[in-house]
């Protein structure tokens, strides 16, 4: 285990980096899972229902991408900035959709007509399933490499990014979502829409699992670089481990019918993805494939001591209270939902 | 078109936009956690109606308020590269305090309030109230802390690294009060008041003139005259206070906003003129003698600076500037071969870095200022409208008085037709303090255009024309869903969410679709 992963402010905000990459995974998860489920049910009322499962907490989850979005400028402005001027295209085709999503949810029942809600529903499904694949994408460009020089300017296209591995981590991405959020509809929904949940389960595991071992498969022979940690501190195999684990715990779950807890599982699958990742490109953040010297690392792209230390404070002050306060929510609504009403 | 104009023209049509529905969201938040607060005092069930109503309103306001907020958060790194690398360091958090503290109380706690009223206790909805209230105006502090940055920079030293030069923090309470974020804020969040108190007036003057719930529309015009009355006097204070700071931080743009080319001893107040920007002068129509200088310096003789005086010293501190690069080099080479200790070599590059941007950052001519005409215009119709709000509320004031508040036709279709003034003076007001701000992103250290980000300009073309569809879409969803919410009028009781089915899916009735809640 690198010590300085604990005992450096640098090291300290490539953690908290990770955590606040899990926060909106797992939150907003369930989100961008419930909604890519959208369009696979014809009834109003079943679709109604899958708005209603996330629609008093939505909001606050989708918070830990803008605070996400806010802590990596603040820590890693050079990182920020390289990858959101680098990925243009992309972030605002994830942008977009993600404005879609938001407006969908508070417009669409403000008109009783069939094409009205129609059209939103497509809009939510594309505000949820294209972010849940252009996130793993991102990440996916950042591990492998993008042609940036060493003031971080990037020299490629939109198309630079749309390479095999980045692609499948893309569907990795998607899959994973798709497990989380179908596992809290498990525990939100009944009739029709749980079966649709029940299915999309396992479409979900089985999903991620083929595309985690081809992108595995892949990546042996484009990025073997990212290997060199596990290998060299033995301790990071805990995250494929955790990702292990948590994909036998849904399966088990998922087959012996303990449907409030296939959530566990994917939880730790989660967990599992997005530190395996992160210890893969330690220290890197992102990596440049013009000259591994141009590679934006914790230590050549991160803040001044005095704003990491500040933003620590502030961060080990709030970050408490907002949890407490969205377990209390989530908790004010738990059981299952019904159609009726609908958002507004 | 250069890249430049498109990335300045798309942050600011993004910014614009954003900001119709900010102000509404501070303004409303506040209010209804006052009457939801009435409500729980005196269990007058009317205060309830309404501040379930307005929230409803407040709903389909927040959706694209939160939606085109996220833009704004992107946009720094993906149209301005270059500035988010120099400005990071500080920058930066700000605005991840900002989702901390405000956005996630802000989120969590609507999703409580619309839902939760028959889950939770009436105090605890009261107090899911105040938390969204709390959460808008934090994140209005946060987000002012970062833009008074700009304006006024402090508590910073510049340095050099590899990856390009950055501002790097010294002083966290330095570079967060800076002197100008105190009255910046009241000003900007008092606006947001005024808007919200507007909004809510002239939809209780629409509902007393069309005879529509007389008895709620009266309790809810005389709650929110009070409250505009008082929000309003309040700005003149707040707009003076910070007016003056902005003569003191940014006498430039104050220049431009007082249209004044030439510098003037006793300068006068010109309340109407043309700017002529090809000419460098401006044609007063009508003007208060001394004025200018009495509210600037507090003295009837002092001396107002003219832009062209103004560019002449800026010239001035650039050439100071250059001329202090090679000393510094120099320096910076003997004490490097004396082995001097690390922190006195620091110290110097530092100065180095400080002088070298800013030999750069104020080398500039006439031509690099903005149009001091719209600086000019957008300033002056931002003051008249806010005296005409003060005006407006005291006659409101005196009507409420006399006992004619809610017969008086003509205040009512005044107040009604008033909705979108308030809006019109806090878009303009940020156009001239940030049209005003120009040729700088961060005054005297970097210009705009070394701010920009290395894209093709077909990049940019691209998502301005898809941003001003996808928000031309939105904006005429966002009008039809108001005025569809107004005109179906106050629910007679607050109706909510059934908190949980009581009964099988299969007996959900499909013909139970109407909006239950409201």
């Amino acid at each position: 285990m690198p010590s300085e992963l604990f005992t450096t402010l640098e090291g300290i905000w490539f953690l908290l980096a990770g955590f606040f990459l899990i926060g909106y995974a797992l939150t907003d998860g369930f989100d961008l899972g419930t909604g890519i489920l959208t369009l696979f049910t014809k009834k109003d009322e079943n679709r109604q229902i899958l708005y209603n499962a996330v629609a008093p907490v939505w909001d606050g989850n989708e918070v830990w991408l803008i605070a996400g979005g806010g802590m990596l400028f603040a820590a890693f402005p050079i990182v920020y900035a390289a990858s959101f001027s680098g990925f243009y295209i992309a972030i605002f085709v994830v942008l977009w959709a993600l404005i879609g999503r938001a407006v969908a949810f508070e417009y669409r029942n403000k008109k009783d007509s069939k094409l009205w809600k129609n059209i939103w529903d497509w809009i939510y499904w594309v505000g949820n399933t294209v972010p849940a694949f252009l996130f793993g994408v991102a990440v996916g460009n950042a591990v492998i490499g993008v042609p940036i020089d060493q003031q971080g300017v990037y020299h490629g296209s939109f198309f630079t990014l749309l390479r095999p591995v980045p692609l499948l981590m893309g569907l990795v991405g998607l899959f994973m979502f798709l497990m989380h959020g179908s596992a809290y509809l498990l525990r939100k929904t009944e009739g029709e829409v749980f079966q649709l949940s029940k299915k999309a389960s396992y479409v979900g595991f089985f999903g991620f699992v083929a595309s985690l071992i081809l992108t595995d498969f892949l990546m042996v022979i484009s990025a073997p670089f990212l290997y060199d940690n596990f290998f060299k501190y033995p301790v990071f195999w805990i995250a494929p481990a955790l990702i292990i684990s948590g994909l036998a715990l849904y399966l088990i779950n998922l087959v012996k019918g303990k449907y409030n807890a296939v959530i566990v599982g994917s939880t730790l699958t989660t967990i599992g993805t997005v530190l395996t990742i992160a210890l893969a490109t330690y220290p890197a953040l992102m990596r440049s494939n013009i000259n591994p010297d141009y590679n934006l690392t914790i230590w050549n792209s991160a803040s001044s001591h005095i704003t990491l230390t500040v933003m620590l404070v502030v961060t080990i002050l709030i970050m408490p209270i907002v949890i407490f306060y969205t377990v209390y929510v989530y908790r004010v609504f738990k059981g299952k939902v019904s159609s009726e009403g609908g958002y507004h | 078109m250069d890249l430049l104009t498109l990335s300045r023209i798309q942050f600011g049509m993004t910014a614009f936009y954003h900001f119709l529905f900010v102000p509404l969201t501070l303004g409303l938040a506040f209010m209804i956690a006052i009457l939801k607060t009435i409500y729980l005092k005196n269990k007058d069930k009317r205060y309830d109606q309404l501040a379930m109503f307005l929230m409803k309103l407040f709903a389909i306001n927040f959706a694209v308020g939160v939606a085109t907020g996220l833009t704004m958060e992107f946009e720094f790194g993906t149209n301005w590269f270059t500035y988010s690398k120099f400005v990071g360091d500080i920058f930066g958090a700000p605005l991840a305090i900002e989702g901390l503290m405000a956005f996630f109380l802000e989120s969590t706690f609507i999703g409580l309030f619309l839902f939760g009223k028959d889950r939770v206790s009436d105090k605890m909805h009261t107090f899911a109230a105040w938390m969204v209230a709390l959460g808008s105006t934090l994140s209005a502090l946060w987000i002012l802390i970062a833009n008074s940055w700009m304006q006024t920079p402090a508590g910073y030293k510049i340095v050099e690294t590899p990856q390009g030069v950055k501002a790097v923090l010294t002083d966290f309470w330095e570079a967060v009060i800076n002197h100008t974020t105190i009255f910046r804020f009241l000003h900007c969040v008092d606006a947001g008041y005024i808007v919200g108190g507007f909004f809510v007036m002239g939809i209780m003057a629409f509902y007393l003139l069309k005879n529509r719930h007389t008895d709620v529309a009266k309790t809810g015009l005389k709650f929110s005259l009070i409250f505009t009355a008082v929000v309003s006097i309040l700005q003149i204070i707040f707009g003076d206070i910070h007016g003056y700071q902005v003569t003191h931080g940014q006498p430039l743009k104050m220049a431009m906003m007082e249209g004044k080319w030439e510098t003037e001893k006793g300068a006068s107040l010109d309340l109407f003129g043309i700017v002529d920007d090809e000419k460098h002068e401006t044609k007063v129509i009508l003007k208060i003698p001394y004025l200018l200088s009495i509210l600037s310096y507090h003295d009837p003789q002092a001396e107002f600076k003219g832009i062209k005086d103004l560019v002449k010293e800026y010239q001035q501190i650039a050439q100071d500037a250059k001329s202090k690069i090679p000393v510094l080099e120099e320096k910076i080479k003997k004490v490097e071969m004396s082995g001097a200790p690390k922190e006195e070599i620091e110290k110097l590059k530092s100065q180095l870095a400080l002088a070298k941007a800013n030999a750069k950052a104020y080398d500039i001519t006439l031509n690099d200022l903005p149009s001091v005409a719209t600086v000019f215009t957008t300033f002056h119709i931002m003051v008249y409208s806010g005296f005409f709000f003060a005006f407006l509320t005291l006659w409101g004031l005196y009507l409420l008085k006399k006992g004619s508040l809610y017969t008086n036709k003509a205040f009512l279709w005044t107040v009604l037709l008033s909705i979108p003034l308030p809006y019109i003076a806090t878009e303009l007001g940020w156009m001239s303090a940030e049209i005003g701000r120009q040729p700088w992103l961060v005054q005297g250290v970097l210009l705009t255009r070394d701010g920009v980000s290395f894209h093709s300009t077909g990049n940019v073309w691209f998502s301005l024309i898809f941003f001003t569809l996808i928000y031309t879409a939105i904006f005429f969803v966002f009008l039809y869903a108001m005025i569809k919410a107004v005109k179906k009028g106050i629910p007679e009781d607050s109706n909510h969410l059934p908190s949980e089915s009581s009964q099988p899916q299969a007996f959900v009735s499909t013909f139970n679709k109407t909006d239950i809640r409201r």
